[in-house]
């Protein structure tokens, strides 16, 4: 069988795509609703009012840098990144898929290890959604200040 | 974009829930005393309560912003239902916990926690009116064997901002530590 695209038929894999931070899908400007659970647990519900400028991908501290980030083919979005100090190292994975503009999901799983201690898993799976606009004359909460807005 | 981190969101929320009463510049440290004749009395006995005596937030829109001193003030919103606060989880060895409404209407609560690895102290006092800000300040302690004491302060301030989206299930609806 000749390799390559199949005729009438869409591919049915591709390759990942290495993108930049700068690729990654903005959260529709408005209100967004969180439902975030940790090592399996219930959920709690939080809401933020975004600008439109937030990365729908995971945000962590520098010393993560540099961050691997991919696209691949059926459209998610998979970050690795790792956080090495002398006291311990933190290897992080996470998932992202869903519509920017409506609807989201990611799974994260965090791997510590430290020179002496036991290794210790964490997971965190987050549920977000679009609410609406955020509150007539609302400052989004993703803008920074100290006043918050108001 | 991630949501802040959620203990710090958990106690905050633990310390504005409490807040009531009109904010008031005097001394929220009331005695026990008489009204001085002809006016209004100037101070009176704190009274003990708990979470089912705390008024209800408006229902709605509510934006946070919690200071904890680091120059990068947090700043989220919460779509509350109005309904009545519940008790949040306590942490492990915090068996000590009060709450008072003082004279002048500040709600103050003190906590202290031990464990074998650290011991936490906590006092909070927290104000506004419910309907449109309240505010709260937090001083937590934490020592330990192996734990030189250090205390941080965390400042937080609310503001009705509007109603919840149309639809909108209230995060205190959905929040397993706060359903109710």
């Amino acid at each position: 069988m000749p390799s390559g695209v199949r005729a009438a038929a869409a591919p049915a894999s591709g390759p990942d795509v290495q993108i930049d931070p700068a690729d990654q899908p903005h959260l529709k400007a408005g209100l967004w609703q969180f439902l975030i659970g940790r090592d399996g647990g219930k959920p709690d519900a939080t809401t933020l009012c975004l600008s439109g400028k937030a990365t729908a991908m995971p945000h962590l501290p520098s010393c993560f840098t540099p961050l691997n980030l991919k696209r691949t083919f059926q459209g998610a979005y998979v970050m690795d990144a790792t956080c090495a100090t002398p006291d311990f190292t933190i290897v992080a994975h996470a998932v992202l898929t869903g519509d920017a503009g409506s609807k989201i999901s990611s799974d994260e799983a965090t791997t510590t290890t430290t020179p002496t201690g036991p290794t210790t898993r964490g997971t965190m799976h987050t549920d977000a959604h679009y609410v609406g606009p955020c509150a007539l004359g609302q400052k989004p909460d993703d803008v920074g200040g100290p006043s918050g807005g108001g | 974009m991630k949501p802040t981190s959620t203990a710090a969101v958990a106690l905050a929320s633990l310390m504005l829930l409490a807040a009531c009463g009109p904010k008031s510049g005097g001394n929220a440290t009331a005695s026990a005393g008489g009204a001085p004749a002809g006016g209004a009395p100037t101070s009176g006995p704190d009274v003990q309560m708990n979470f089912s005596d705390l008024p209800h937030p408006r229902a709605g829109l509510w934006q946070n912003t919690i200071d904890d001193g680091d120059g990068k003030p947090a700043t989220m919103t919460s779509c509350l239902s109005g309904k009545t606060p519940t008790m949040p989880k306590m942490p492990a060895g915090c068996s000590q916990f009060s709450m008072k409404r003082t004279f002048l209407g500040h709600i103050v609560m003190d906590m202290n926690c031990t464990t074998p690895q650290f011991t936490m102290v906590m006092h909070s006092e927290a104000t506004g009116d419910f309907q449109s800000n309240m505010s709260s300040d937090a001083t937590m302690t934490m020592s330990g064997p192996h734990i030189p004491a250090k205390t941080t302060k965390m400042h937080t301030e609310a503001h009705y901002v509007g109603p919840c989206a149309p639809g909108q299930t209230p995060d205190d609806l959905v929040d397993s530590n706060a359903a109710g």
